[in-house]
């Protein structure tokens, strides 16, 4: 029996400014930075490749500045690549465009956004980013639902409530705007709007850093509930091992810009083979 | 991958596991690259319907072995051949991680010696499950099947809604113990899995794992008491301070 990834991502590599042949082989851990000390460019991530299983979380750690928000960002079309590749099983998208075997980095600005549309969701640290603050939270969904090619004013409200419902807004609130909301509110908002067009991938950045911790217990059962009724493939992105540790079963180790460590999470937190690996995990409180 | 499969397959006898040479070695970078050694040079094998205990002092690497074989531990050298129902014949000690992880939802199972509590969920829910999740019960046959178990290992009914968090040592682990085994893993591995509990609980929970040994579950278990070990285990292979130095 041999599992097919749903994501296969190879080398990928971010550099913010010019870049120079040298970039590569003058940052990451081993130099201790992610500056290129030949041309000042910034190498946010280079050589990222993994592959994310159906149904699995795989958690992405590292302080901050290793480049994890950084990859999710790429998988998401929300920056550039500079080089790299990313396949994607393909199991729902319909007609218009076949993406079997082909490079998403490589297709056009259209297509990428309909990918996004219809099979990714994201959630941000900052729910600024993920949301229109002064629209309702209703509204905020049907525009994802929209960008999916809902029509139906009828049919977006009672998916809006219900997903509403299934991240424990109430659901009477759904005319106001995220903005009269609390942070976890605002972060169960995101969530019901990432998952309205039913995601293959859900993408989570630092979802609940900065929450307090009961709040923060909410969200991450929340989740942990969530992956269990709709099988979704996720990625967690933390710089805290205590999520990774409860949410994830595979975690990727990442220190200026480069994967240093793949393994289990509980190899990873008791048997961590890498030097950062082995600091950062007693590092813990 | 091509492997090629050590086992000998005889009249009715039939290894499901054989273990090769394995050794574990740490590398702590933080401390100055020192190095500690797990274990060294175990080799066992485990038929069809055994049980096998390890034996040997404290700190001699028993439960390196049971993380080697679960992969909490990267082995060092050897291999670990397990014939498994998901993939047929694999090395345990180097296939990918999420082959591991299928093995860990669909066959192996593992009993550490303490709970890892699960913050905010009822002990039955934690007991139940891996019912939902690896054997595709529905809610209320897991639930009861859950309660069942709970109630021969003695937990009162009052506690099956509460966290566990707030459990006494030994109820925690009883709750860890029917976690483990409520779902029949195939191979299970037991890591002093009664260290934690009086008699009365003991003897429920020998009485448990004699049951699911005589319906095929493979085990490897590790006690810490040597007429436990003796009374449960077909075979024991012990391992000696001595060989490590």
């Amino acid at each position: 029996m041999v599992i097919v990834p749903i994501l296969h991502v190879k080398n990928l590599t971010k550099i913010f400014g010019d870049g120079c042949p040298l970039c590569p082989h003058s940052t990451g851990p081993e130099y201790e930075t992610n500056v290129c000390k030949h041309c000042g460019s910034v190498v946010a991530c280079s050589d990222v490749s993994f592959e994310l299983y159906p149904g699995e979380i795989l958690g992405i750690v590292g302080e901050s500045g290793s480049g994890k928000s950084t990859v999710v960002n790429l998988l998401h079309f929300d920056w550039e690549v500079t080089s790299g590749e990313m396949f994607v099983q393909n199991t729902k998208m319909n007609g218009s465009i076949n993406i079997n075997e082909k490079n998403l980095f490589a297709l056009s600005s259209y297509q990428k956004r309909q990918i996004r549309n219809s099979f990714m969701g994201i959630v941000y640290q900052n729910p600024y980013l993920g949301l229109r603050m002064d629209v309702s939270s209703g509204g905020n969904i049907a525009e994802r639902l929209i960008m999916a090619n809902w029509r139906s004013i009828a049919m977006m409200r009672d998916r809006a409530s219900e997903l509403l419902e299934k991240t424990e807004i109430p659901v009477k609130r759904m005319d106001e705007p995220p903005r009269n909301f609390s942070g976890g509110m605002q972060q169960r908002v995101q969530i019901a709007k990432a998952l309205s067009n039913n995601p293959l991938i859900l993408l989570l950045d630092e979802v609940t850093t900065g929450l307090d911790v009961s709040v923060q217990a909410r969200v991450l059962d929340l989740i942990r509930n969530l992956q269990r009724e709709i099988n979704l493939s996720i990625i967690v992105v933390s710089h805290d091992l205590g999520v990774i540790r409860l949410l994830t079963k595979r975690t990727i180790v990442m220190k200026y810009g480069r994967i240093v460590e793949i393994g289990l999470t509980d190899q990873i937190l008791e048997d961590p083979q890498h030097p950062y690996t082995q600091i950062l995990v007693s590092s813990q409180l | 991958m091509i492997i090629k499969f050590p086992f000998i397959k005889g009249e009715g006898v039939v290894t499901l596991l054989k273990i090769d040479n394995l050794s574990k070695i740490f590398n702590i970078h933080i401390l100055g690259d020192k190095v500690i050694e797990g274990c060294d040079d175990v080799s066992f094998i485990v038929e069809r319907g055994e049980f096998l205990g390890i034996s040997g002092p404290s700190g001699a690497g028993k439960s390196t072995i049971l993380k080697c074989i679960y992969r909490t531990y990267l082995p060092s050298g050897g291999d670990i051949w397990y014939d498994s129902v998901l993939y047929e014949q694999v090395n345990l000690a180097a296939i990918a991680d999420h082959m591991v992880i299928g093995l860990r939802h669909k066959e192996i199972g593992y009993v550490s010696q303490f709970l890892k509590v699960i913050p905010r969920v009822s002990a039955i829910d934690i007991v139940a499950e891996p019912l939902l999740l690896k054997n595709g019960a529905s809610p209320g046959e897991a639930k009861t099947k859950a309660g069942e178990l709970l109630e021969r290992l003695n937990i009162p009914q009052k506690l099956f809604d509460a966290y566990p968090a707030t459990f006494s040592g030994g109820e925690q682990q009883r709750v860890n113990i029917a976690r483990a085994i409520i779902w029949k893993p195939r191979l299970l591995l037991l890591d002093e899995p009664t260290a934690s509990l009086d008699k009365d609980s003991t003897a429920i929970v020998m009485e448990l794992l004699k049951e699911m040994r005589s319906e095929g579950t493979l085990m490897v278990g590790i006690f810490h008491d040597n007429e436990l070990m003796e009374l449960m285990a077909d075979r024991i292979y012990r391992v000696n301070l001595g060989a490590k130095s």
